[in-house]
C-alpha cells in the first residue's frame, strides 16, 4: 500500500525518491494531458468563511484549501496511505484504483480555481505566459532539485519525465479562454459559514450576487454564460453542534425549494485537538505564478486526517452526484437546440452555411470589417452563440471522456471556423487530440500518416499565422500532439514525427534555455522509444550488464584454465580479424545512438547551465552507446571532457 | 566547411577530416559535436542499408535485403540522410559495410559534386584497403591517403 | 593490367636461335607471355602474397629477419622448379656470359612470369655482379609498410629466393638481395645479383 504510485506522487515526484526507480506509468502523457483539460470548479470566496479558516487551520482562504484537493480525485493522495483509517465514512479502501484512463469513470480529475471574479479579473487574455517566467520558474525548481538528486545518486528516467511534465503543465495556460471553454468553470461552489449563523438570507444574497456578476462587473467576458455555471452551496459546520447540524439540514432543504440551488455540508470547523493531522502536499495543477509563489513561499497546510477523508468524500459527491448530470443535461440541450438543427438542414451545404454565418446572426462578430483579413479584425464568438455553444459541447463531451464526440463535432466546426484563425487553430488542435485519446487502438500507420500528421501540421500552421504574443500557445500544441503521438504503440512511426515537431520548437528559439533542454531531453525520449516492431528481443545496451556478462566469461574461462587440459581443445580456431556484428536483427530498426546524441547535447547544455546533477544523468544515459567507442575515450573529445568534469 | 569521417564496421571512426576554408569554419560548439552528429547518423544509414526494396516484397517474405543487390540503380551513395540543426549530412555506403559520412556546414548537400567526391574517395579507401597490412576497421593514418583526399575536398567548395 | 604466374604449357618448338641480341630475347618474352600464358587477375595475385607476407609478420611476431628468410626460402623452392618451367616453355640455349643471363632474366623470365621488365644496370668491372631496377613491382601494389617493418623487412624478398633457386639451378651460384626498396622510402627498388661462381664440377652430364 505504502508503496503505491500515483498520479500525484508521479507529478510530484521531487519529494518522493523513494519511487525513483518505479517504471514510467502506462499512459502518463494521456493521465497529465487529461488532467489539465479536466472540468474547472471554482470556489467563491466568503470574508467570514475565511477568516475563520484562517484562525482555525491557517488557510487563507477556502479556495485555498479546496485547491489541494484537484486533480484525479478519485487517488485521495492527500491522504497518507499507510494511516490507518477507521472513518466508516470512507470508501477510499473500496475504491478500485485502475491504471487506466479509459477504465475510470468521466471525470474522475477536477481542478479547483480561485472565484470567478479573480479568474476574470487576473487571468484575462491580455496576461499572457512570458517563456522567461517559465524558465526562471525552471531555474528554481530545478536548483531546489540538485540536493535531492545529490542525495540519492541513482539516474532516474521516471524524474527526467516528472520534470518534463511539470515544465508541460506549466505551459498550460489556465486563463479563461475566448476560443474554448476547457477552462471555463463549470461549477461553482458558494460556501457558508453556519459556524457564524450565515444562514438563508446570506444564501440567498451570494447567489444573487454571483448570478449578477455578468451585469455587475465591468470586464465580464461575454464568452461565459453565467447560466452555465452551476452553483453549489457548500455549509461549513462543527459536528459536535446539534444545533448547527439541524439548521444545515433545514438550509439545505430550504435552500433547494426556494432558491433551486443544491448544497453539500463539510464539517469543517469540527475541533481537532487530539486528532491526527495530515499535511497537506502542494497541488498539482496550478498556474505557473502560484507554482512561483508556493516555492518561494512553502507553506505547510495541516489538518485533520478524518477532515481529509470527509472533503473527499464530498468532493465525490460533487462531482458524481451534481456536475456530471448537470453537464449531461446541459450537453443533451445543446444537443438538441444547436446541433441537431445544424447537422439536419446544413450539413457540409456551403451554400446554406453562407446565409447562417456569424456575420449574419452575432452583432460581435460583426466586427469583423473586412472577410478578407479577419486577422487583423479582434472577432469573438458570445457565449450564446451556436459556434461558441458547439464548441463548449465538443469541450465537456472532451471532458466526460466522450473523445468520439467531441470528435465529430471538432470536425463540423473546422469548416464554421474557416475564416477565424484563432477559432480554427484550437479547434484543429482539440479535434487532433480528442482523435487521439479516444482513437487510440485503431490508429494503424497509414491513419497517422494520411489524417493524424497532416490534421497537427495544419493546426500547427493556423497557431503560427496568429499573433507573435501566442507564440506559447504553439508550443503547448506542439507538446501535447508529441506526447500523444509517443504514447501510441506504434512508436516506429510515430516518434519521427514527434521529434519533427519538438525539433520545430528547437528551431524556433521561442523558449529560454532551460526549457529548450528539457525540450532537448524529451527529443531523446522519443528517440530512445523508436523502435519498429518487429524487433521484439532488442534491447538496449546498458552499462552494467554488458561488465556483468565480460566478467562471468572471463571467471568461466580462469575456471577452465584451472582444469588446465580442456582450455585448448575447447578453443575452435578464432579469426581476430573476424568481424563482429552483434545485433544484425536490430540493425537500422532503432535510433539509439541518437537518442544518446540528444542526451549528450543536453548533458552539455545542463553544464553551462550549472545543473550539474541534470548533467550527469544525461551523461549516463547517454554512456552505453558511447563508452565502448574509441572515439568517446578521446582526451579532447566531448563525451571524455564532460564524463570528467561531472565526476 | 565539411567534417568527412569513414566509419568502420564497429562504429568507429577510421578516419576523419575537417575541411574548411578561412571563411568558413565551424563553430567550436558544432566542432565538438561532429563526431557525435555522424554517430547518430549511423541510425539512419542502417535503416537505409537495410530498407526493403519496395518492388521487391512480393518476392520475399522476410528478412531486409540489402539495397545494392537487386537495385540497378546507384546504390552506394545515399545523397542527403539527416540532419542535424540546420546541418545537412550525407553518406555513402560501401560494399563492406564502411559508411562515409560527412555533416555539410552549409546546410545543403550538392549532389554532384558530393556523389564524385565519395566515389573518389571510395577509390583511394579501396587501395588502402588492399594493402595487406592494413586491417579492416583499422584507423587509416597513412599521409598520402590524407593529403589526396583533401586535394580531392577542393572540389566540394563551389 | 595483367600479370602472369607460371604455367604447364611447354614450348612446342625449341628455339634454337642464338641469344646474340638482347633484341632475340625480349621477342621471346614476348611472344611467351602473349601466347603461352594463362593470366590471372594481378590484385587476387597481389592479395595472395600479401596475405603470405602478412601473415608471416604475425607467425613470426614480428620479427622481419625471420621473415626474410622465411620469404626467401620459399622463393628458392619456387626457383628451383620455376626454371625449369621457364626452359621447356621458352627453350632458351645456354647463356654464353653474365651479361646474357641478365637480359633473359629481365626481358625474358619476368617479362614471362611478372609482365615486367627492371632495368640491368650498375654492373661491377668485373661484370659478375649487377643491379635490376624495378620501376614497377607488381608484387608491392597497394602496399604500404607498417612503421616498425619499414626499416627491417623486405617485401619482395620472395624475389631474391625465386632468381637464387633459378640461378643455382643452372650452375651459376649467386648472391641475390634487396638493396633498396621504395616501400621503405628509397627512391628506387633495387635488387642486387652478385655471381660467386659457375658450378661446373657438379654439372650433370648431358646438360651442357
Amino acid at each position: 500500500m505504502s508503496l503505491q504510485f500515483s498520479y500525484e506522487k508521479y507529478m510530484n515526484l521531487i519529494q518522493y525518491p523513494e519511487h525513483w526507480s518505479n517504471p514510467i506509468p502506462h499512459e502518463i502523457s494521456k493521465k497529465v494531458i487529461y488532467n489539465t483539460l479536466s472540468p474547472c470548479i471554482c470556489v467563491q470566496s466568503n470574508l467570514e468563511l475565511d477568516n475563520h479558516l484562517k484562525d482555525m487551520y491557517n488557510i487563507d482562504s477556502i479556495s485555498m484549501l479546496f485547491r489541494y484537493f484537484g486533480d484525479y480525485i478519485q487517488d485521495r493522495d492527500q491522504i497518507p496511505s499507510t494511516t490507518d483509517l477507521k472513518d466508516p465514512g470512507s470508501v477510499s479502501s473500496g475504491r478500485h484504483r485502475s491504471d487506466s484512463l479509459f477504465q475510470r469513470q468521466a471525470s474522475e480529475c477536477v481542478r479547483f480555481t480561485r472565484s470567478l471574479e479573480d479568474l476574470i479579473s487576473i487571468d484575462s487574455e491580455d496576461h499572457i505566459l512570458q517563456s522567461t517566467d517559465i524558465d526562471s520558474f525552471l531555474s528554481q525548481y530545478l536548483q531546489n532539485l540538485e540536493p535531492i538528486m545529490n542525495e540519492n545518486g541513482t539516474p532516474s528516467k521516471l524524474l527526467k519525465h516528472s520534470i518534463y511534465h511539470r515544465f508541460f503543465i506549466t505551459l498550460s495556460s489556465i486563463n479563461l479562454s475566448r476560443y474554448h471553454s476547457f477552462h471555463h468553470p463549470v461549477v461553482a461552489l458558494l460556501p457558508l459559514d453556519i459556524t457564524k449563523g450565515q444562514g438563508y438570507e446570506n444564501a440567498r444574497e451570494i447567489l444573487i450576487h454571483f448570478k449578477n456578476l455578468n451585469n455587475t462587473l465591468e470586464n465580464f467576458p461575454e464568452f461565459i454564460n453565467i447560466n452555465d455555471i452551476l452553483p453549489v452551496f457548500v455549509l461549513c459546520y462543527d459536528e459536535n453542534s446539534r444545533e448547527q447540524w439541524e439548521s444545515v439540514q433545514a438550509l439545505t432543504k430550504s435552500l433547494k425549494k426556494q432558491l433551486f440551488v443544491e448544497s453539500v455540508s463539510i464539517s469543517l470547523f469540527t475541533p481537532h485537538d487530539n486528532q491526527k493531522s495530515t499535511t497537506l502536499h502542494s497541488p498539482i495543477t496550478v498556474s505557473l505564478h502560484e507554482q512561483v509563489f508556493n516555492m518561494s513561499h512553502p507553506t505547510s497546510i495541516n489538518i485533520p486526517s478524518r477532515l481529509l477523508t470527509h472533503i473527499y468524500d464530498t468532493i465525490s459527491f460533487i462531482v458524481e452526484e451534481m456536475m456530471i448530470p448537470f453537464m449531461h443535461r446541459k450537453l443533451v440541450f445543446w444537443d438538441e437546440t444547436v446541433l441537431q438543427p445544424r447537422k439536419s438542414i446544413f450539413q457540409s451545404n456551403k451554400f446554406f452555411r453562407r446565409f447562417i454565418s456569424p456575420k449574419s446572426n452575432h452583432p460581435i462578430a460583426h466586427k469583423v470589417n473586412d472577410p478578407q483579413d479577419p486577422a487583423e479584425g479582434d472577432i469573438m464568438f458570445p457565449a450564446s452563440s451556436p459556434e461558441f455553444l458547439l464548441r463548449k459541447l465538443a469541450d465537456w463531451s472532451f471532458m466526460l471522456s466522450d473523445f468520439k464526440k467531441a470528435y465529430s463535432i471538432y470536425d463540423l466546426l473546422t469548416k464554421d471556423f474557416e475564416s477565424y484563425p484563432q477559432y480554427l487553430a484550437p479547434c484543429l488542435e482539440y479535434k487532433t487530440i480528442s482523435l487521439l485519446m479516444g482513437a487510440q487502438n485503431i490508429i494503424t500507420a497509414k491513419t497517422i500518416k494520411t489524417e493524424v500528421d497532416p490534421l497537427m501540421t495544419r493546426a500547427i500552421e493556423q497557431y503560427k499565422k496568429q499573433d507573435e504574443k501566442h507564440s506559447l500557445r504553439v508550443i503547448h500544441c506542439i507538446l501535447t500532439f508529441s506526447d500523444l503521438l509517443l504514447s501510441l504503440s506504434d512508436t516506429w512511426v510515430s516518434s519521427p514525427l514527434a521529434v519533427n515537431y519538438l525539433t520545430y520548437i528547437q528551431k524556433s528559439h521561442l523558449l529560454g534555455p532551460y526549457a529548450t533542454v528539457i525540450i532537448l531531453e524529451r527529443i531523446a525520449y522519443a528517440y530512445e522509444i523508436c523502435i519498429d516492431l518487429r524487433v521484439n528481443d532488442h534491447f538496449l545496451p546498458k552499462p552494467d550488464e554488458e561488465n556483468k556478462a565480460d566478467e562471468s566469461e572471463a571467471a568461466e574461462n580462469s575456471k577452465k584454465g584451472e582444469n588446465g587440459l580442456e582450455v585448448d581443445d575447447m578453443h575452435e580456431w578464432r579469426n581476430e580479424n573476424k568481424l563482429i556484428q552483434n545485433n544484425l536483427r536490430s540493425e537500422g530498426l532503432t535510433r539509439f545512438r541518437k537518442y544518446s546524441l540528444y542526451q549528450l547535447v543536453a548533458a552539455k547544455k545542463w553544464v553551462e547551465l550549472h545543473k550539474r546533477n541534470q548533467a550527469k544523468w544525461c551523461i549516463y544515459h547517454a554512456a552505453p552507446a558511447y563508452e565502448k567507442l574509441s572515439l568517446s575515450k578521446r582526451p579532447d573529445g566531448l563525451f571524455h571532457r564532460l564524463s570528467m568534469e561531472l565526476s | 566547411m565539411f567534417y568527412f569521417t569513414i566509419i568502420g564496421t564497429s562504429d568507429n571512426p577510421i578516419y576523419e577530416a575537417e575541411f574548411t576554408t578561412a571563411k568558413n569554419t565551424f563553430q567550436p560548439e558544432i566542432k565538438e559535436l561532429n563526431p557525435y552528429i555522424v554517430h547518430s547518423t549511423l541510425d539512419i544509414m542502417e535503416y537505409l542499408q537495410w530498407q526493403r526494396q519496395p518492388q521487391l516484397d512480393i518476392n520475399t517474405s522476410s528478412g531486409g535485403f540489402l539495397r545494392s543487390r537487386h537495385s540497378t540503380q546507384e546504390n552506394s551513395y545515399l545523397g542527403k540522410v539527416d540532419s542535424f540543426y540546420g546541418l545537412a549530412v550525407s553518406g555513402f555506403l560501401t560494399y563492406g559495410n564502411i559508411k562515409f559520412i560527412m555533416v555539410h556546414g552549409n546546410g545543403t548537400v550538392d549532389d554532384t559534386v558530393t556523389r564524385s567526391f565519395y566515389y573518389e574517395v571510395y577509390e583511394l579507401y579501396l587501395k588502402t584497403l588492399m594493402n595487406p597490412f592494413y586491417k579492416v576497421n583499422d584507423p587509416i593514418s597513412n599521409s598520402a591517403f590524407d593529403s589526396k583526399v583533401r586535394v580531392l575536398s577542393k572540389r566540394l567548395f563551389v | 593490367m595483367n600479370t602472369t604466374t607460371g604455367t604447364s604449357k611447354t614450348a612446342s618448338a625449341a628455339n634454337t636461335t642464338s641469344l646474340a641480341s638482347s633484341k632475340t630475347i625480349k621477342q621471346i618474352g614476348e611472344t611467351v607471355w602473349k601466347n603461352r600464358t594463362v593470366k590471372i587477375n594481378a590484385e587476387l595475385f597481389t592479395l595472395t602474397y600479401g596475405s603470405i607476407v602478412s601473415q608471416l609478420c604475425q607467425d613470426y611476431q614480428r620479427d622481419f629477419k625471420k621473415v626474410n628468410d622465411q620469404l626467401f626460402s620459399m622463393g628458392y623452392n619456387i626457383g628451383i622448379r620455376l626454371i625449369e618451367d621457364f626452359l621447356a616453355r621458352t627453350a632458351i640455349p645456354r647463356c654464353d656470359n653474365f651479361v646474357t643471363t641478365s637480359e633473359v632474366i629481365s626481358k625474358c623470365a619476368f617479362k614471362i612470369f611478372l609482365n615486367i621488365t627492371p632495368h640491368v644496370t650498375n654492373w661491377s668491372n668485373t661484370k659478375n655482379s649487377f643491379s635490376l631496377i624495378f620501376d614497377e613491382n607488381p608484387l608491392s601494389d597497394f602496399v604500404e609498410l607498417p612503421m616498425d617493418a619499414s626499416k627491417e623487412l623486405w617485401y619482395s624478398n620472395i624475389l631474391c629466393g625465386v632468381l637464387k633457386g633459378a640461378l643455382e639451378m643452372v650452375q651459376l651460384d649467386c648472391e641475390v638481395y634487396f638493396v633498396s626498396d621504395v616501400l621503405r622510402g628509397n627512391t628506387q627498388t633495387e635488387l642486387r645479383v652478385k655471381l660467386n661462381k659457375v658450378l661446373k664440377d657438379e654439372m650433370p652430364a648431358g646438360e651442357d
